[in-house]
């Protein structure tokens, strides 16, 4: 008889189904069949009879295949269930310690996922551009958001790959806002109503009016329930600013992570009523955002050689090229919130780090325990493959169940992340979504496998001799491998306390630098409407009057706040063709300087603002740049046709955040360019009230349809750095987390050196040695670690706080204090989680340590 | 005792018959000529295993064999509860099937 094995391909199939010890049994008897049936009818038919046999016998063979697997897996679970209860407070700590990690990680992946999402929840998104120009300016080209009105107008007419397009004014303006006699100050933004038609916004009632449909509005859903609770806003009247009477048209959904939001939008094409007539038409004022939709597959590039000529080839002088811009990007790069989400993805991954590595540093300082158990299993017959399985599944159920108590972390905690941030993100959003909460799960499943898989094996392949006899625990592999762990979450930890640190140090120098006017004890008073605005000399000066009030100034913009106009128009003699800086421009009264103890350097104070109409303050910036000799008394030129003399410099203040520079200041008294729209009055303290209720009042004999609308100015101020602060807390809690995590680590590890050096401490005792000798002992060995992770740790803390430094205009140098005072700490943190537990084993009673053998 | 199945009944039998040689092939083929169908090797192992459990067979398993590439073969062995049980069922048998009822029923 010829002996032909089965042939290869069964073999494998069946293998791969079917228990081992099922598959030699069948495997031999389908061989055996196999060669009589060959013999006796032939190979095919031989053929026909295995797999038939197969077929018949596989399933019923891999139902009990089934069957055995789940009462093993039952057996496993049950013995890791028993070993992890055993050591409760161990299993303890590494249950927390990996949840916490987790549950943080998981907080700030949110926050990534939510600033992905600004702006990418809008039909054809592919499709939506924002029109903005390059400006050809000074030599160098800077990228401007802004396009002007008349340059919408002619592209949207002639270039058919527009399908839609629409104009918006770039900030919202706030007007009063009534309906019967309900009203309320409302931020309104002027625009055209093809907005809607380029952005999909859920249109809730009502229809999208054209265009130059002027007599309507629309407002979102939050402004509908306010103002007309049950009632149907479509078709009722709101006023506006007492001047304008408009019908609502829609409601649309209250928007949401974008950046464009608004509440209310007013028809554009009044804009020439209520700025100044022809803004529609005007080519060169770039204060405007233009979005467009366009056909679908757009070459843009060849797109943008057609338009970039437009303001050129209509406007004398003009020097900027207009290009589409994707939509999709603008949230990330152009408000470069991509670097927050870098950040806190940096951070995400940390944080999973330190729990990972947390946690497979404890539990393989753990299964030094098990050794002797392992030991005693292999010499007993447990095959290798069984206990790295037994060792886990305890692994897996523990960082399992740190997921689990992670989950619940986060549902807790979201809540107040989300509000602390302006997420709109909602979890069960997230939960909803497949890929992400795949993602979620693949990452903590990927990171319990990997934590389990150290620990599993490295116990698993003990050899029992050299364990029973008690040599493991000090081997050199092991050790060096721990110890590298704690080197790696102690660098982290000492990382982020140095960011953190860092951070506040620079938050504290911008919120306390003196920003170069008096922002105590003064509050600014909004002129609003004809009639007030028409007195408001009148108004200052009554003010003025009141007991109290040291000095009252009329201005355009208030300092800190980050307004002001700004132009490339201005000129002066000995200024180059080609040189267009942008300067900023204020409008003041002659008490600007006092009312905000602004330093005047040269020159004269400005006086009788009313009749002086071409004088002129510049701040030092500007004088810097101009450079002349002799800058009091020479001429300043507007768009070539208004001339200003120069009577004072002054000293530079911060008119906006320290992120940026300070910019050349041209502050006039001119009016007709730019409406003082604030009454800024210095008090005294104590009559702060009464002061506020007689300006209420004298504001109301001039006009009382507008509420007072008043403020204080160190609030603007205080309110300037609300995001850094924000980064600075959350690093704080991730910086105290990571710590928390470490330290737990540390503890953990520190009272399993200490249990397996038991008995050298107790010997160590019986032949004298002290307590503190001990201590020091073990010190030694630690005090190595932590002076090596700062090491690792400060150079990598450098470069992170050097780039986020570079991007404040004013910024402290690099802290090296506090590299100093966070490695001290760390060292002071591990010398007293340590010191714990081996005062402890060094107070015991050196008998009890030498008994157990 | 708890009735076995047919299939489990005639399994039984054919280690029995089969004396020391019962193990998968052998087994398999007695049984399909008394049944007159082909049986798969499956339904053969699950009647071992559920006469195994029921201690009316035991398990020992051959020396190794070359054909089986060094591997050894699991033979089985009727129990003396195993044998009881065929009795039982004989007994049950004889009473279902006295010599009147089958004379009846060929009629």
């Amino acid at each position: 008889m010829k002996t032909e094995r089965l042939p290869l391909i069964y073999r494998l199939i069946l293998r791969f189904l079917i228990l081992r010890d099922d598959f030699e049994q069948f495997c031999g008897d389908l061989e055996e069949s196999y060669l009589i049936e060959i013999n006796k009818s032939g190979k095919f038919k031989a053929h026909r009879f295995i797999l038939f046999q197969i077929i018949k016998s596989v399933p019923g063979l891999i139902i009990s295949s089934i069957v055995w697997g789940s009462t093993m897996l039952k057996s496993y679970l049950k013995m890791a269930f028993r070993n992890i209860f055993k050591n409760k407070l161990y299993s303890g700590i590494n249950i927390t310690g990996f949840a916490v990690g987790l549950a943080a990680a998981i907080l700030t992946f949110l926050f990534v996922i939510n600033e992905l999402r600004v702006n990418q929840n809008f039909k054809d998104l592919d499709q939506l551009y924002q029109i903005q120009v390059n400006a050809h300016l000074n030599g160098n080209i800077q990228v401007w958001g802004g396009c002007p009105p008349a340059a919408e107008t002619y592209i949207e007419d002639n270039f058919p790959e527009i399908l839609e397009s629409s104009i918006l004014v770039s900030k919202n303006e706030n007007w009063l806002v009534r309906y019967n006699d309900k009203k309320f100050f409302e931020d309104i933004r002027l625009g055209e109503f093809s907005y809607f038609k380029v952005f999909s916004h859920n249109i809730l009632s009502g229809e999208i009016p054209e265009n130059d449909e002027i007599n309507y509005v629309m407002i979102d859903k939050e402004t509908a329930d306010k103002f007309f609770k049950d009632e149907n806003p479509v078709g009722k009247t709101l006023t506006f600013d007492e001047k304008f009477d408009f019908t609502v048209a829609a409601v649309f959904e209250t928007m949401s992570a974008t950046t464009n939001e608004f509440k209310i939008l007013v028809p554009f094409k009044i804009i020439d009523k209520v700025w100044y007539p022809g803004t529609t038409k005007n080519w060169g004022n770039y204060i405007f955002k233009v979005f467009v939709k366009t056909q679908k597959n757009l070459d843009v590039n060849s797109f943008n050689q057609k338009i970039e000529k437009v303001i050129v080839n209509n406007r004398k002088e003009a020097y900027t090229y207009p290009f589409l811009y994707p939509f999709k990007d603008k949230y990330l790069y152009e408000y470069n919130s991509i670097k927050n989400v870098k950040i806190y993805g940096v951070i995400t991954f940390f944080l999973l780090l330190i729990a990972s590595v947390n946690y497979i540093n404890l539990s393989s300082a753990q299964s030094i325990k098990r050794a002797k158990e392992v030991g005693i299993r292999k010499i007993v017959g447990a095959r290798k493959k069984q206990i790295v399985t037994q060792f886990f599944f305890e692994s897996l159920l523990i960082t399992l169940s740190g997921a689990v108590f992670a989950g619940i972390l986060v549902y807790f905690f979201f809540p107040a992340w989300k509000d602390f941030n302006n997420l709109t993100i909602s979890l069960i959003e997230v939960i909803s979504e497949v890929k992400i909460i795949s993602g979620i799960v693949l990452v903590i499943i990927l990171t319990a496998v990997l934590s389990c898989f150290y620990p599993a094996f490295i116990v698993a392949s003990f050899l029992p001799k050299k364990v029973l006899s008690g040599n493991f625990a000090t081997s050199q592999s092991g050790k060096k491998f721990r110890s590298g762990l704690t080197l790696i979450q102690f660098a982290i930890s000492v990382i982020l306390v140095i960011i953190t640190l860092s951070i506040s140090k620079q938050i504290d120098f911008m919120k306390n630098k003196h920003p170069g006017v008096d922002k105590e004890q003064t509050f600014y008073i909004r002129l609003k409407g004809e009639k007030q605005y028409k007195n408001k000399f009148l108004l200052r000066d009554e003010i003025a009057k009141i007991p109290g009030v040291k000095s009252a100034s009329l201005s355009s913009h208030l300092p800190g706040s980050g307004n002001y106009w700004n132009t490339s128009a201005f000129g002066w003699n000995g200024k180059s063709e080609n040189y267009k800086p942008l300067i900023c421009e204020n409008a003041v009264d002659e008490n600007y300087i006092k009312t905000y103890g602004i330093k005047l350097l040269e020159g004269r104070e400005i006086k009788n603002s009313g009749k002086s109409r071409n004088r002129v303050y510049i701040n030092e910036t500007l004088a810097k740049m101009i450079a002349k000799e002799n800058l009091i008394g020479s001429k300043i030129s507007y768009a070539g046709s208004r001339s200003y003399e120069i009577v004072g410099i002054i000293s530079d203040f911060h008119h906006s955040t320290l992120r940026e520079n300070i910019e050349p200041f041209v502050f006039y008294t001119d009016p007709i360019r730019m409406y003082y729209e604030f009454i800024s009055v210095k008090f005294e303290t104590a009559r702060v009230s009464e002061i506020l209720n007689e300006a209420e009042k004298i504001v109301a004999t001039v006009d009382s349809a507008f509420p007072f609308d008043y403020g204080f100015i160190d609030e603007i101020f205080g309110k300037r750095y609300l995001s850094e602060e924000k980064l600075q807390f959350t690093i704080q809690i991730f910086g105290i987390i990571a710590i928390f995590i470490s330290c737990l680590g540390l503890l953990g590890m520190s009272s399993y050196i200490v249990n397996i050096k038991r008995k050298e401490i107790g010997v160590r005792k019986v032949l004298g040695a002290g307590v503190s000798k001990i201590l020091i002992m073990f010190l030694k060995d630690f005090t190595k670690w932590v002076l090596l992770s700062n090491i690792i740790a400060w150079p990598i803390a450098y470069f992170y706080i050097e780039k986020w430094l570079s991007d404040y205009a004013f910024r402290i140098d690099i802290p090296y204090e506090i590299f100093v005072y966070s490695g001290i700490t760390a060292f002071v943190l591990a010398v007293i989680t340590v010191s714990g537990q081996v005062i402890k084993a060094a107070n015991a009673d050196p008998v009890m340590s030498l008994r157990t053998e | 005792m708890k009735l076995l199945t047919r299939s489990e009944e005639i399994v039984l039998l054919a280690i029995w018959k089969l004396n020391k040689d019962a193990y998968g092939v052998p087994l398999r083929e007695l049984v399909s000529d008394w049944t007159g169908q082909e049986w798969a090797f499956g339904q053969i192992y699950k009647s071992l295993k559920t006469l195994l459990s029921k201690n009316y067979v035991r398990q020992y398993t051959s020396a190794p064999v070359s054909e089986r590439g060094g591997r050894s073969k699991h033979i089985y062995e009727l129990t003396k509860a195993g044998s009881e049980a065929l009795s039982e069922i004989r007994k049950v048998q004889n009473n279902i099937w006295t010599v009147e009822t089958i004379a009846a029923f060929e009629k």
